[in-house]
């Protein structure tokens, strides 16, 4: 299976998270015939990000992305496997150390609009953390600190007493990093955290984030479905199709030398804009949908829409394996 | 003031909400406005007179002013529905949440129940109740806030299930705050429109609940003057002097109307999808 060979991070970089073979998958209920399996959201997926680096995950909607990082924040139980924190287990810790990382992880959700809580104030979305944690001296340390957030955050510190619905879209997203910001993190995970925003102020958001990410030293995990914002932001980029993950690697041979059949077909896709990548560009459209996680092809995930399929993929599924350093993927066609 | 403002363009609601100041204005002033103390003061000399200036809206068979008597009911009356809200809207919001937040198991036990409950048709709850109980202004109020409390249940039930599949609950739940505070700073606050738009309609369907009760018997006890009992008495004296009928009749026509409207005003200025 996918990603079963997995090698442990090397020891030089030592990994701030790590995810090792984790399984999530979801009872279909009440109709035993017709669906005998569970939905398989994720699928033995493994990856580690290394302290201070970005990894991005990209995929079609539906493919597990946001199960993944839901899984990694523990708000969601895998089915299977662990997620290690700074080298400690923390799928199955009791409730006390989960609220110490908690602290320590934060989440940028995609709808800036529903992960705000209407009846509250910034002072009071933004201070949530920092209360639970005991983190200010008294009431006006607090405020400080809010506005302090905020002001880092590209917002002017007299907006702090609005609520939510007083401001716009991306002034909304950044609310939300200042929140995640909040308890002092040393792990964020962006899910989809501009696709929601116009792409105007999907650049502001993305420069900030990534300000951010240099400034504060933050790892993030950087979960999208649009190409052109993971290759800015990430290091790293993995692949993923169908709960699995197909290709990983440095976002440059990730995306000047795609391994993986799904990789060119999704780089295929994103537009191009200058005449040079336009002349350069070559189309694979692909044909059908993605296959329904109840029951998975067997043999490759993605053989029912690979271009270039052939028997073996229909039966045996790919290894996972490195081709070049640092660069893997799971193809009969590159091993 | 978002909510005051929509509300005074919706006129009927505005209708209600007057009439509903007004009748709480005169419960909680009532010693003060009515010519006779209490009500309950009985004057043979003066029976079954019809409106006069003396007693404008005339007496009782046993010489009570009609007014007076009115007058004390609605204060019998904004109690019992707005206490009996309260009481069943506490029980429902106690056990809805949970049930709606936790989900699981917890929910199937809370939920079955309170489907068990929803086969006996509310009257006949409240009766048995009342029967189990004994009458009286304490027991009836437990009866009436029994019957509703299952319908209230589900509603808050609903409400909650929504909102905790909300990213901010998520949000929340990341930065650390316990599943009970979560409730409280979180889902409780959100789903309060709702809420006030049913307990504004339950106060009338209360309010016609009591006087019903208190209209066979099973309620209220004489001499406390509530319109139902009045009612009841009236019925005798329909030919001889119907106003015995008509005041209390209106008081109540109108509380569990302006209720309702202002209900309805309230559902349309907190409606949830014009906000978030």
């Amino acid at each position: 299976m996918t990603g079963s060979n997995y090698q442990p991070a090397r020891q030089e970089d030592r990994a701030l998270l790590e995810a090792r073979h984790i399984k999530k998958y979801f009872s279909v209920r009440g109709d035993a015939i017709r669906h005998p399996s569970a939905i398989r959201a994720v699928d033995d997926v493994s990856f580690s990000i290394a302290k201070g680096t970005v990894l991005g995950l990209v995929g079609e909607s539906g493919c597990g992305k946001t199960t993944v990082g839901r899984i990694i924040l523990n708000l969601i139980k895998p089915t299977e496997g662990s997620v290690f924190f700074d080298g400690e287990d923390i799928t199955g810790c009791g409730r006390r150390m989960m609220r110490e990382v908690r602290r320590r992880l934060q989440i940028v959700f995609q709808d800036p609009f529903s992960s705000l809580d209407p009846h509250m104030t910034v002072y009071d979305i933004v201070g949530e953390g920092i209360r639970n944690y005991k983190l200010a001296r008294g009431k006006a340390d607090l405020m400080r600190q809010v506005e302090c957030l905020a002001v880092k955050c590209g917002l002017s510190e007299d907006l702090c007493s609005r609520y939510p619905h007083q401001f716009s879209g991306g002034q909304r997203q950044r609310i939300c990093i200042a929140r995640a910001l909040a308890t002092n993190p040393e792990f964020i995970v962006c899910d989809e955290a501009v696709s929601a925003l116009d792409v105007s102020i999907q650049a502001q958001i993305i420069n900030l984030l990534k300000e951010l990410q240099e400034d504060m030293g933050l790892t993030y995990l950087f979960v999208s479905h649009d190409l052109r914002v993971v290759e800015f932001i990430s290091d790293e980029v993995a692949v993923m199709y169908l709960g699995k993950i197909l290709e990983k690697g440095s976002a440059e041979d990730v995306f000047r030398h795609p391994l993986h059949p799904y990789t060119e077909a999704l780089l295929s896709a994103a537009p191009a804009f200058t005449e040079e990548e336009k002349s350069a560009k070559k189309r694979i459209i692909l044909e059908g949908d993605m296959p329904s996680q109840t029951n998975s092809p067997s043999g490759c995930p993605f053989s029912t829409r690979c271009p270039y399929v052939e028997r073996e993929c229909q039966t045996f599924a790919p290894e996972w394996g490195e081709v070049t350093p640092g660069h893997f993927a799971a193809c009969h066609r590159v091993k | 003031m978002e909510l005051f403002d929509s509300l005074r363009k919706n006129k009927p609601a505005v209708f209600g909400l007057i009439v509903i100041v007004i009748l709480v204005v005169v419960a909680i002033f009532a010693d003060m406005i009515s010519p006779y103390e209490r009500g309950i003061r009985q004057n043979s000399k003066a029976r079954l007179q019809p409106p006069c200036a003396e007693h404008i809206f005339g007496t009782d068979h046993f010489g009570r002013d009609v007014f007076t008597r009115v007058i004390h009911g609605a204060r019998i009356s904004l109690f019992i529905g707005t206490a009996t809200t309260f009481i069943s809207m506490f029980v429902a919001l106690v056990l809805g949440s949970v049930a709606g937040f936790y989900g699981g198991i917890v929910d199937e036990a809370i939920m079955r129940a309170i489907d068990t409950v929803m086969c006996i048709p509310g009257m006949l709850l409240s009766l048995a109740v009342v029967a189990a109980l004994g009458q009286g202004l304490g027991n009836l109020m437990v009866a009436i806030a029994v019957s509703s409390v299952p319908g209230f249940t589900r509603l808050i039930r609903s409400v909650v299930i929504s909102i905790a599949e909300t990213d901010f609950i998520e949000a929340a739940r990341a930065s650390g705050t316990s599943e009970f505070m979560i409730i409280i700073r979180h889902v409780l606050p959100n789903s309060m429109g709702p809420l006030i738009v049913q307990s504004t309609m339950s106060i009338a369907r209360m309010i016609l609940f009591a006087a019903g009760f208190s209209f066979i018997g099973l309620g209220v006890q004489p001499p406390a003057p509530e319109w139902g009992a009045m009612l009841a008495d009236a019925r005798e004296f329909l030919r001889r002097a119907p106003y015995l009928m008509f005041f209390p009749g209106t008081s109540i026509l109108l509380a569990s109307l302006s209720f309702n409207l202002l209900g309805d005003g309230l559902r349309d200025a907190l409606d949830p999808k014009l906000k978030l």
